[in-house]
């Protein structure tokens, strides 16, 4: 797929989220633009998953909008969104424990299901080829992430990086246009953070997807990062490359403290 | 790294070798040739396997898979049951009977499916409880359709002018629902609606921002769950010939609720295992009390005292159930037979 950099696929306009008298959000406006990795950075309680589950619908917004191509996505169920091609992982992997890595990644092909519940439970001719033509997809996202040697395993019984692997995979089997990772790599040593960071970029090289992330790590955000936003306390401090995020002196007062 | 499977061949039923499917004709062979030894009270037990796998596989399907809990699954066996023979009654033959008998529990599930989409875990409990309470009064209090407490009498299965009333009959009608009862709900596990099943039992969230309908999903695994108890409650009625609201109590829910938990939560095999383990084993029990009584003495709390006991067991030291029991126990036979054959 050839690699889009142009126009704005996400545009999010001053958008609050107000829990009574705390303001976790408020009056954040960005735009991702297609194929782009962008990263949202900020100490903790600066709304950056806050956000995030705003534009996965999880919360409703108290006020602001969040376009995506033209959709406006407030108002939407969560459930819809996946077919609108936007995709995320959770800070805290958000798994079907009890099932296998395979089940889980076909879980992602949920969106792509043309068969009703009649078809399915009488395993229709029309059901079959859809679950090969789901499993194909599938597999070639295990080979994708070198997975093929937990396919059947539980995931519960898995380590935590490879989990959180999975988690990736399973959002990647939607087909995003937008991937939303939160903390991709909390967790994970630095070999694996290393890691990560390659396969964010296969990501993008390989399916055009647009990746949003939340990151602690700045090594990662400064490495992959196109641009970079900085909150803190629910506002928008800087936003910019990542060297201009790294010489803004609002974003180093405010991080580390010195002024 | 393993190699990518046959997709085509594990989406396969017949014709799939190895041993599970030796295993599997084996018993499909056993079930066949039973009723030629003609002893029609084990006849009638076996019988009674089927019908409760039956139902069994509904709630299997509402637990084990969508991770919501019924105790008054009673209550669809029983609309079931009562639907069936008052459109029979009314003369439109038991082919109809058995279409209302589906078609009414699925009405009643699908309407206990709205409020419990708000409740989850004990409050659904309670909520489905009631919900059993309720319907066992209706065929207590209703009394022109349900006969009332006194009862109805179940007149036998009739297809076009052709009788179904014979033991073996009913065990070779009840053991073939069964097993399509059985297919429906392994593809169901196979495909899109059953992963996402498992994936609101998991993780609603997840499964929400994975595009899956929370609720809808929800009203799908009770209808489906109602329909399949529904079924099993016709059935029912005319295995015994006759029911009354004392049939269809609490107590009637409870034990499919042992029966699965038993048997092993979250599996297909392990509704069969645990359907055997309610009709056999109280026998089994009051046999070998047998052995030390004298007599033929009736113990009356036998039942109760058993289940109870073997579902504390179960969940300290096997809470996968009876199914995993049997997992291990084959992994061991094909272990010790490979060992023997190098020898």
């Amino acid at each position: 797929m050839a690699l889009r950099t142009d126009g704005a696929l996400l545009t999010v306009t001053d958008l609050a989220l107000y829990f009574g008298g705390l303001k976790a959000v408020d009056g954040v406006s960005f735009s991702v633009r297609h194929g782009e990795i962008f990263a949202i950075i900020g100490p903790n309680g600066a709304g950056k998953t806050t956000i995030f589950n705003m534009v996965s619908r999880i919360y409703p917004p108290t006020k602001g909008t969040i376009d995506l191509e033209g959709e406006e996505l407030t108002g939407l169920p969560s459930h819809s969104l996946s077919s609108l091609g936007v995709a995320r992982t959770f800070q805290n992997i958000e798994l079907f424990a009890g099932a296998t890595v395979l089940s889980n990644i076909l879980l992602g092909c949920q969106v792509h299901r043309r068969t009703g519940l009649i078809a399915e439970l009488l395993f229709t001719p029309r059901v079959f080829r859809q679950e090969i033509a789901f499993r194909d997809r599938v597999e070639e996202i295990i080979a994708f992430l070198d997975l093929g040697a937990y396919r059947d395993v539980e995931v519960a019984s898995l380590p935590y990086g490879i989990r959180k692997t999975v988690e990736l995979a399973r959002a990647l089997a939607i087909g995003p246009k937008l991937l939303l990772l939160d903390e991709p790599s909390s967790g994970l040593n630095a070999e694996e953070t290393h890691h990560v960071s390659e396969l964010i970029l296969g990501i993008r090289q390989r399916f055009g997807t647009a990746i949003v992330m939340v990151e602690h790590d700045m090594n990662l955000v400064n490495n992959i990062s196109d641009r970079v936003l900085a909150l803190v306390a629910g506002r928008v401090l800087a936003e910019g490359t990542p060297e201009e995020i790294r010489k803004n002196a609002a974003v180093k007062s405010a991080y580390l403290g010195d002024s | 790294m393993r190699e990518p499977p046959d997709y085509r061949s594990e989406l396969t039923i017949v014709g799939r070798a190895g041993r599970e499917g030796l295993i599997g004709i084996a018993a499909l062979i056993g079930l066949a040739v039973i009723p030629l030894f003609h002893n029609s009270y084990w006849l009638s037990q076996l019988t009674f396997v089927a019908i409760y796998a039956i139902a069994g596989f509904g709630l299997q399907i509402l637990l084990g898979f969508a991770g919501q809990v019924s105790l008054g699954q009673a209550a669809f066996l029983a609309s079931g049951a009562y639907a069936c023979s008052y459109v029979e009654r009314l003369g439109f033959g038991s082919p109809a009977g058995f279409a209302a008998a589906i078609i009414v529990s699925t009405g009643l599930g699908l309407l206990v499916a709205l409020p419990a989409l708000r409740m989850a875990g004990l409050y659904l409990g309670i909520a489905t409880m009631s919900f059993g309470f309720i319907i066992e009064e209706v065929a207590a209090r209703w009394t022109s359709v349900t006969g009332g407490n006194a009862g109805t009498v179940v007149a036998a299965i009739k297809v076009g002018g052709v009788s179904l009333g014979q033991p073996w009959q009913i065990y070779y009608l009840s053991w073939f629902m069964c097993l399509i009862v059985l297919l429906l709900s392994y593809n169901l596990l196979r495909t899109p609606t059953g992963r996402a099943m498992l994936a609101i039992r998991d993780s609603e969230i997840a499964a929400r921002s994975s595009g899956v309908r929370v609720a809808r999903t929800k009203g799908i695994a009770f209808g489906l769950s109602a329909a399949f108890a529904g079924l099993a409650g016709a059935l029912y009625s005319h295995a015994l010939g006759f029911i009354s609201p004392e049939q269809f109590t609490i107590s009637m829910s409870l034990d499919l609720l042992v029966m699965i938990l038993v048997g092993g939560l979250g599996t297909l095999r392990g509704v069969l295992f645990g359907s055997i383990f309610l009709v056999v084993s109280p026998e089994l029990m009051q046999a070998v009390l047998g052995l030390f009584t004298s007599g033929n003495t009736e113990l009356p709390g036998l039942r109760p005292f058993l289940f109870g006991a073997s579902l504390i067991l179960v969940l300290l030291f096997q809470p996968d159930g009876i199914d995993a029991i049997v997992t291990r126990a084959g992994a061991w036979l094909v272990r010790y037979g490979a060992s023997l054959r190098r020898r």
